[in-house]
C-alpha cells in the first residue's frame, strides 16, 4: 500500500471506530435512562431508541471498524499477526460484533414490548431491565481498551512477526552485501 | 519444510511473550469459563426473554 493510501485507510479505520465508540457510549445512556427512569413514557422512549440505534450505529460501525481494520492492517508495518496488541484488537472487534449479533433479538423485543400501548404504567415499568446496561458498559470498557491499546500499542511480538522480522532483516543484508 | 518462515533454528533469538498478554489472557479465559458455567447451571435459555424481569407481559398483538 502507498502512504497515502495507507493514511486515508488509517483515518477511515479511526473514524469508524471512534464513532463505535460514541454510538456504544450513548446506547449506554438510553439503557441507564431505560433502567431507572419512573416515567413510563422515557421508559418506552429508550428503548424504541435503542433499538434504531442498534440497527442503524452499533452493527453497521462495528463490522465497519472491524472490515476497515483488516485492510488497514494488512497494508500498513505492523499487520495483522505480528503484534500482540493488534491481535488483541482484532478479538476485542471480533467478540463484540458477536455479541452485537446475538443480543439483537434483546434490542428487537425491548421495542416491540415499547410500542405497544395496550400495556399499562405498571407494565412497562417493569420492562425496565439491566442486562442492556451490563452489555453496554463493557462494550465501552472493552472499546476504551482497544483505543489505549491503538495509542500505546505496547511491545510484544508474536513468534510468526518475530520470524518474519528476522527473514526481512536478512533479505536486506542480503541486498546490502549485493549492493557492496 | 525448510523456509524463509519456518521456525527450524529460530529459537535461538525468541522474545517471551509479554506479561501483560498473559494477563490479559488469563482474565480472557476465566470471564470465558464464568461465561460457560452461568450458561450451563443458570439455564439454557438464553434468548431475548432471559434478560426480561418476569412481569407476564406477552407479545404485542398485531
Amino acid at each position: 500500500m502507498s502512504p497515502g493510501l495507507r493514511r486515508l485507510a488509517l483515518t477511515i479505520h479511526v473514524t469508524f471506530s471512534v464513532g463505535w465508540l460514541g454510538a456504544v457510549a450513548s446506547s449506554l445512556v438510553l439503557c441507564v435512562a431505560g433502567l431507572f427512569s419512573e416515567n413510563p413514557q422515557t421508559v418506552r422512549s429508550a428503548y424504541l431508541m435503542l433499538e434504531l440505534v442498534a440497527r442503524f450505529l452499533l452493527i453497521p460501525l462495528g463490522f465497519a471498524s472491524l472490515l476497515t481494520g483488516l485492510i488497514q492492517s494488512l497494508g500498513s508495518k505492523w499487520g495483522l499477526f505480528r503484534h500482540y496488541w493488534v491481535i488483541v484488537k482484532l478479538l476485542i472487534n471480533l467478540v463484540a460484533c458477536g455479541v452485537l449479533l446475538v443480543y439483537r433479538p434483546t434490542f428487537d423485543h425491548l421495542a416491540r414490548i415499547a410500542t405497544d400501548m395496550q400495556l399499562s404504567e405498571a407494565q412497562v415499568l417493569s420492562l425496565r431491565s439491566s442486562s442492556p446496561v451490563l452489555h453496554a458498559s463493557a462494550a465501552v470498557v472493552l472499546l476504551v481498551m482497544a483505543t489505549v491499546l491503538s495509542i500505546y500499542k505496547p511491545q510484544g511480538m508474536t513468534s510468526y512477526g518475530q520470524r518474519k522480522r528476522r527473514y526481512e532483516r536478512k533479505q536486506k543484508d542480503a541486498s546490502v552485501a549485493q549492493l557492496g | 519444510m525448510v523456509g524463509p518462515l519456518s521456525s527450524t533454528n529460530s529459537n535461538h533469538d525468541k522474545t517471551p511473550t509479554p506479561r501483560w498478554v498473559k494477563w490479559l489472557g488469563i482474565v480472557a479465559v476465566v470471564l470465558a469459563l464464568s461465561f460457560v458455567v452461568m450458561l450451563l447451571f443458570g439455564g439454557s435459555n438464553h434468548g431475548p426473554r432471559r434478560h426480561m424481569p418476569s412481569s407476564g407481559i406477552t407479545e404485542p398483538r398485531n
